[in-house]
């Protein structure tokens, strides 16, 4: 007998081939990235003219030239991986809200629930579902990244560059599937589809967007142009440490509303690797992921809550809350 | 007209018992608290650093807090407008029209003696009813917060560019309801009419702006408008050429004027005004995109 | 002897202080045509859902084909057959594609023969490959009882089938139900308004007013049980009135 879960996953995979909606997606996604990356690789060459003319002016004061900056593909990608962290949520929540409320608003879970399924059955295969919709959209995405960055950026990708990326994409997807299967969890449990939009878009809201800006606003050296430390010549790490000690208080509720976001916890991983910020390029992946597992644990533990709360909405549940 | 204020009205009706609606005044009002709370506490911390800091070293740079606005707690609301405000404005006019189709009450209305064009434009009067009502209470908030923060209430002056502010956000958010209108009365499917205008807010708040400034999105989460990079060719035709279309830019920029905040240069706001006016005047008559075969349109989930 | 397809005992659902069904017991024997009769509101879906495992109810029983609701609903659901009323389907994907998926989910391995077999049965080859967006309410009507049938079940539950229908879809229905009661030997459970059709395709018929049961008898015993009444029509409301 074949496995319900399975046959729910192949009609949901047809339905998104199907879809204009997902063909949008892949599509709008894309190219999102690959604006990023044309956005990146100007801004990269706007750098390059501007140290040629600073060299021009150091050569005409007599001071020793200083080393011209230096070009890590992986960097350009950084504008995409937010891209993914905001936009990419909000898609996510609308693709796995749309997974429940087509059912709901046609009426087919009443043909689906008066057939001899299990429980769990069509959880698990829409979930089944929107996890492989994602490593296809991933994928494409991957692919195009790599292309993209060949000619526009003209250079391809080392090994170990690649790998990274490849890992930068496997966060991706993790966090894209967090915000399905929450989406596609409210949605299959409340009475009212209205509700769980309105959650996920709260939801959203909050851990994407509001606490991350929170977390920037309370940071001290966001309030001067070029940094508060900077204007007053601090450059010691040690010496900034020492003075926002004072402050221990705030530096630690700042500290926790930032890690209680999902969005960060996937975004601070994903730059590492990237080598976004100094203090990862050209690391090894060693050195990256021991730095960085506490992070990507925490992605891991979301993506584990986000699957149980739509696994908990069975049959019985969905039914006896009249939701069929 | 009478039809249109019939539909207007039917709109406020709606939105007083609809979840959503409420939830919207609720986010609202939380925005504004949140906003002064946090604006105040970050200005207390960073004034007790800088004052720390200028005893521990001895060196004496000027306060960068020296006689900013009390309005300057506010400064954050600016970005709540652009992300919650106009996303909410999607969804709330998206869900408006897919109300209607959903219950096949569009052929009730159309099969009447009204025009498309008063249903349309009722609609939209009244979501925007709608949202004046909850940005004036989002003003009231806020300026009872800041008077809570601050420990003193704001000034005549002062509460007026308060008001101006929430004018401004309420015109704002007009296009992003005329938007959210039109996806919920063209699109087949539940899932795309709420997905397409929010690709045509990240397009607006991010890509547009990000071409024009080579900025990354989270740093186009700033209240302050991006400033063009000066050296390259790319982004000077870029800047020229977008410009006038990033009306979230233009937002920023007069809303940080009226707001007195202190890193906003005044300079060009009634420019900026003039084309955020153009760009809600385009998508009232982009409404006309609506048409009777579109509404009357099967809706799929 | 025939054995009995569907018995309930005291059924009862309660929602909140209302209920929608109050102590309701009947028996359908196999091989039956019922039709289950009730002014709009007095409980048919209620019991019609609960029946097919969609609903508890409150307190009581129900069993059906040997199966307790309550305790064996998978076995019920191998069972039985449900074509909800306002049938909806997967509007993307083509009638083939959604009868078989719901076949599938009804334990049917490879659904492809049964449902030209079925499509044959029901006189309504020719649209496999059309998407279901393209479909009149008759073709959907005609595809929902294809998937209602698809696994063979023994016992058919129809909500309010001629719903929307025009005169020629009604007339399809009628003889589509006949003969899946005198060809394939099913037990049918129908809720229904048209009294019309129940004179012409029922065997047996029950009354829901306000959640009770009022009434309960053969259609040939109930017309010659009220003379006085020219039609089913007539004898329905006479019913109901006496009962009100």
């Amino acid at each position: 007998m074949p496995s319900a879960p399975m046959v729910i996953f192949r009609k949901e995979l047809k339905d998104a081939l199907r879809s204009r909606l997902f063909l949008f997606l892949v599509g709008g996604l894309c190219a999102i990235a690959v604006l990023s990356l044309v956005v990146a690789s100007a801004a990269f060459r706007a750098k390059v003219v501007d140290y040629q003319s600073y060299v021009q002016e150091l050569k005409q004061a007599g001071i020793a030239a200083v080393p011209p900056p230096q070009f890590f593909p992986l960097q350009m990608l950084r504008a995409t991986i937010e891209y993914l962290e905001i936009v990419g949520a909000i898609v996510a929540i609308v693709i796995g809200y749309g997974l429940a409320a087509k059912e709901k608003n046609r009426g087919t879970l009443r043909l689906i629930y008066s057939r001899p399924i299990s429980g769990s059955a069509v959880v698990r295969g829409k979930l089944l579902a929107l996890a492989v919709i994602w490593v296809a959209v991933i994928a494409v995405l991957g692919v195009v990244l790599v292309a993209s960055i060949r000619i526009v950026g003209g250079t391809g990708l080392t090994s170990l560059e690649l790998t990274k990326l490849v890992i930068t994409l496997a966060l991706s997807w993790v966090y894209l599937f967090i915000w399905s299967a929450l989406s596609f969890g409210l949605a299959s449990r409340t009475k009212q589809l209205s509700t769980a939009l309105i959650a996920g878009l709260v939801l959203w809201l909050g851990f994407v967007l509001i606490i991350p800006q929170i977390g920037d606003t309370m940071d001290p050296d966001n309030h001067v142009p070029g940094g508060l430390f900077k204007s007053f010549q601090i450059t010691s790490k040690a010496e900034e440490v020492a003075i926002m000690g004072h402050f221990s208080g705030f530096e630690t509720a700042r500290n926790l509303i930032e890690e209680t976001s999902i969005s960060k916890q996937f975004e601070r991983p994903s730059f590492a690797y990237l080598g976004a910020k100094d203090k990862y390029n050209q690391k090894s992946l060693g050195y990256i992921w021991h730095d960085m597992w506490p992070k990507i644990r925490w992605l891991l533990l979301g993506a584990g809550l986000a699957t149980a709360l739509a696994l908990a909405q069975t049959r019985k549940r969905i039914l006896g809350r009249g939701l069929a | 007209m009478s039809n249109v204020f019939l539909v207007a009205r039917q709109e406020i009706r709606f939105a007083l018992r609809e979840r959503l609606a409420v939830a919207l005044l609720v986010i609202f009002l939380g925005m504004a608290v949140v906003s002064s709370a946090i604006g105040w506490a970050s200005h207390h911390t960073v004034t007790r650093v800088y004052d720390l800091t200028v005893a521990q070293t001895g060196r004496a740079i000027p306060n960068p807090f020296a006689d900013t606005s009390p309005l300057e707690v506010v400064k954050n609301t600016i970005i709540y407008v652009v992300l919650i405000g106009a996303l909410l404005a999607i969804v709330v006019g998206a869900r408006s029209f897919i109300r209607d189709r959903r219950s096949g009450v569009t052929e009730l209305i159309l099969s009447r003696p009204t025009s498309l064009r008063s249903y349309v434009i009722g609609k939209l009067i009244g979501v925007q009813a709608w949202l004046g009502l909850v940005l004036a209470a989002a003003a009231a908030a806020t300026w009872i917060a800041v008077w809570l923060v601050e420990s003193a209430p704001l000034s005549g002056g002062q509460s007026l560019r308060l008001l101006g502010f929430f004018v401004l956000a309420w015109v704002f958010l007009l296009p992003f309801v005329a938007i959210g209108l039109i996806a919920g009365a063209r699109s087949g499917s539940e899932s795309t009419a709420l997905l397409a205008p929010v690709l045509v807010w990240v397009a607006f708040v991010f890509v547009l702006p990000q071409l024009g400034t080579a900025q990354n999105p989270t740093s186009l989460l700033n209240p302050v408008p991006s400033a063009a990079p000066t050296g390259d060719l790319f982004f000077k035709i870029n800047h020229a050429v977008l410009q006038p279309i990033s009306f979230t830019e233009h937002f920023k920029h007069v809303a940080g004027v009226l707001l007195q905040l202190r890193d906003i240069d005044p300079a060009g706001a009634g420019r900026d005004l003039a084309f955020l006016l153009v760009m809600v005047a385009v998508s009232v008559a982009a409404l006309a995109l609506i048409t009777r075969t579109a509404v009357r349109r099967p809706l799929y989930a | 002897m025939t054995d009995i397809a569907i018995t309930t005992t005291d059924l009862t659902k309660h929602y909140g202080d209302v209920a929608a069904l109050d102590s309701v017991s009947l028996d359908v024997m196999e091989g039956e045509v019922f039709g289950l009769l009730g002014h709009n509101g007095a409980g048919k879906t209620t019991t019609v859902s609960i029946l097919t495992t969609l609903l508890e109810p409150t307190s009581g029983t129900a069993v059906v084909n040997g199966h307790d609701v309550a305790a064996d609903s998978a076995g019920v659901r191998r069972s039985i057959g449900y074509l909800p009323e306002n049938v909806q389907f997967y509007d993307g994907l083509t009638m083939f594609e959604n009868l078989s998926f719901f076949g599938r989910l009804s334990g049917i391995k490879k659904p492809a023969d049964r449902i030209h077999e079925v499509l044959e049965f029901l006189d309504f080859t020719g649209h496999e490959s059309q998407r279901m967006a393209t479909f009149s309410k008759g073709m959907r009507q005609r595809v929902g009882i294809a998937q209602a049938i698809l696994h063979d079940p023994a016992v058919l539950f129809l909500d309010e089938p001629t719903s929307g229908l025009d005169p020629t879809g009604v007339r399809m229905l009628r003889e589509t139900i006949t003969r899946l009661n005198t060809e394939l030997g099913m037990t049918i459970f129908m809720n229904t308004h048209l009294l019309a059709e129940v004179t012409k395709t029922c065997t047996s018929i029950g009354i829901l007013r306000e959640g009770r049961l009022i009434y309960r008898d053969s259609l040939e015993q109930t017309l010659l049980s009220f003379p006085a009444q020219d039609s089913l029509e007539e004898i329905y409301l006479h019913i109901g009135s006496v009962q009100a």
